[in-house]
């Protein structure tokens, strides 16, 4: 399997070894160029929609206040809605990340990902409180959730897994008719 | 029911404070989601299962909260938490918690 076996051995059976080391190493390499191109058309697609979707809601205003003045109209219209995602990261991000682990330092491939899953989230809870015709998000929380389990993430098998879950939610209102720049946020 | 995340009721004033309602659930997708969540751990992307699962627990929780708090007579919940928890691989549980309320008649 190794080179120095490839080199011992000669004639036929030398290069039905190197095939076979080549299928070997071959298959994780594979996993990391299919991870990195299909990988990078996806996260292209996906931050190219998320632009225009963004774009698409930029009327609501989210805020993380917790309202305790919430300039609103009828109470009966204030109401909590969500987002949530769960993002799964390529094997190429895997491995660099799992590369970097060795000598430290920031994972951006991962840090990327987060974003990705977080803009996503916030995305979601803005266009269902634009569907039902609500003008701001108040109270906005952002958590990640863990449903994967980290004993899963640990055992070697999944060593090169990593997915994230974003849940986040908020109070969805309508401004009051009147004194809307009383209490408004700036 | 009125349920918000924010610590009142916007417009209206807080009459009584019935105490803490919660409602949870653990929720499992099939093994072929699970399978295919292994697939797009190769390639990336959104686990369109994963999250949907999500957002039915979300529901679920919520609806027995709601459940409990109209057991208790009140006409609102607020301050809504929600938090997760994974117990095994492919489940999670869901849980959503807040205060509920009785609201006074008109503006505060």
């Amino acid at each position: 399997m190794s080179v120095l076996a490839y080199v011992e051995v000669s004639g036929f059976e030398g290069w039905g070894r190197l095939v076979e080391m080549c299928f070997s190493c071959g298959t994780p390499i594979f996993l990391i160029l299919l991870g990195l191109i299909v990988g990078s058309i996806i996260e292209q697609r996906h931050l190219a929609r998320l632009e225009l979707r963004e774009a698409a809601v930029s009327n609501i205003p989210i805020n993380s206040l917790p309202g305790r003045r919430v300039p609103i109209g009828p109470a009966s219209d204030a109401r909590i809605i969500t987002g949530e995602v769960v993002l799964a990261a390529d094997y190429f991000k895997s491995f660099i990340a799992s590369l970097i682990k060795l000598v430290g330092g920031e994972m951006k491939t991962y840090r990327l990902l987060m974003e990705r899953a977080r803009r996503e989230a916030i995305v979601r809870l803005r266009e269902q409180a634009q569907r039902e015709g609500f003008d701001e998000v108040w109270n906005i929380r952002i958590e990640a959730a863990d449903i994967l389990g980290s004993a899963a993430s640990s055992s070697k098998k999944n060593k090169l897994r990593a997915m994230v879950t974003i849940v986040a939610a908020g109070t969805a209102v309508r401004r009051a008719p009147r004194d809307v720049s009383r209490d408004a946020p700036s | 029911m009125i349920v918000v995340n924010t610590e009142v009721v916007p417009g209206r004033s807080i009459g009584r404070v019935l105490g803490l309602v919660q409602g949870n659930t653990v929720r499992a997708k099939h093994l072929g989601r699970d399978i295919a969540a292994g697939f797009k751990n190769l390639v990336g992307g959104e686990l369109r299962g994963y999250s949907d699962l999500l957002t039915e627990s979300r529901r679920q929780a919520v609806e027995r909260m709601i459940a409990q708090a109209n057991e208790l007579g009140a006409d609102a919940i607020v301050n809504v938490r929600f938090s997760t928890s994974a117990l095994t691989q492919g489940a999670a549980e869901m849980y959503a918690y807040g205060t509920a309320v009785t609201l006074d008649e008109g503006q505060p």
